[in-house]
């Protein structure tokens, strides 16, 4: 079965998949003959492709782990091969008073999955990290579809996605309210000036 | 705006009516300022809407900031069950 003819499609599905970490310095990379090096620096890396040190390509060394994500779209024609993604993570470590904060939704950033096996396909209790938008590649899902958000639950998880990209919507929002605002005060005038002209 | 938050049994505070502004001052000038729940989501609204926008960054909570680092280094994250590379296998 494909992505494609998937019965729900992706959209909201709840995925295990490999996540890689992000590369971070000092970085260990293989060099043009397969030898592990080590770079203190970003810089260091540029430097060492320019001096042929390392391919135009390098080979970062990342790990990777195996883990829930939810994702964000659907690839009904599976042109793209990549999806985006937000992972799904654990709060057992928070006290409990935060973990009630998660629980109750008072935590934005935290959008709470409740233990629901049928539903999400999870054994425990989670909480989507909107922080944590991720690309996935499709071969590296480990599984299909364990469970879904549904339409709701997707729409507030795009609606704060923004929030938490850093997209300003209020200007939008407010150019479509004063656009509606003065469309409804050009129709009421005509409406007047209509009026006044019948005898 | 930065949000920090404090239980309340942690603080002593004047109990803020609906729509009431507590204002502290100190050496005669505001300080600082309680608002009940209400308000406060109002006046967020409202910063949102008219506000300079700011990076959400600033308003991330330690309670997000935890979670995101534990699991940003994979540290409290479900097992997987190894039965589900049989029963959901990737598609």
């Amino acid at each position: 079965m494909t992505a494609a003819n998937a019965p729900r499609g992706m959209r909201g599905a709840i995925v295990w998949a490999f996540t890689a970490f992000q590369p971070e310095a000092p970085f260990e990379l293989a060099d043009a003959d397969g030898i592990s090096r080590t770079y203190a620096d970003a810089a260091d890396v540029a430097r060492a492709i320019r001096d042929g040190e390392l391919d135009n390509v390098p080979r970062f060394h990342v790990p990777a782990k195996l883990r829930p994500v939810v994702l964000l779209q659907d690839r009904p024609r599976g042109a793209l091969p990549e999806y985006a993604a937000l992972k799904l993570a654990r709060f057992t470590k928070l006290n409990h008073a935060d973990q009630e904060r998660v629980r109750n939704g008072d935590e934005a950033a935290l959008f709470y999955l409740r233990q629901d096996k049928p539903k999400y396909g999870l054994r425990q209790e989670n909480a989507v990290d909107l922080n944590s938008l991720v690309r996935v590649h499709r071969s590296a899902l480990v599984t299909g579809p364990v469970g879904y958000l549904d339409e709701n639950e997707i729409d507030v998880l795009g609606r704060r996605l923004a929030t938490f990209l850093d997209i300003d919507l209020a200007p939008a929002i407010r150019e479509g309210v004063i656009e509606r605002w003065e469309k409804l005060v050009a129709a009421q005038q005509q409406q007047q000036q209509q009026q006044q002209r019948t005898p | 705006m930065h949000t920090r938050v404090v239980p309340a049994n942690e603080v002593r505070i004047p109990e803020p009516a609906a729509g009431e502004l507590i204002i502290v001052e100190r050496y005669g000038k505001p300080h600082a300022a309680v608002i009940d729940a209400e308000s406060l989501q109002l006046f967020q609204r409202m910063l949102a809407m008219f506000g300079e926008h700011q990076p959400v960054e600033l308003a991330l909570s330690e309670t997000a900031l935890a979670v995101h680092r534990s699991s940003e280094a994979g540290e409290d994250v479900e097992d997987f069950d190894f039965d589900l590379l049989a029963a959901h296998p990737a598609q």
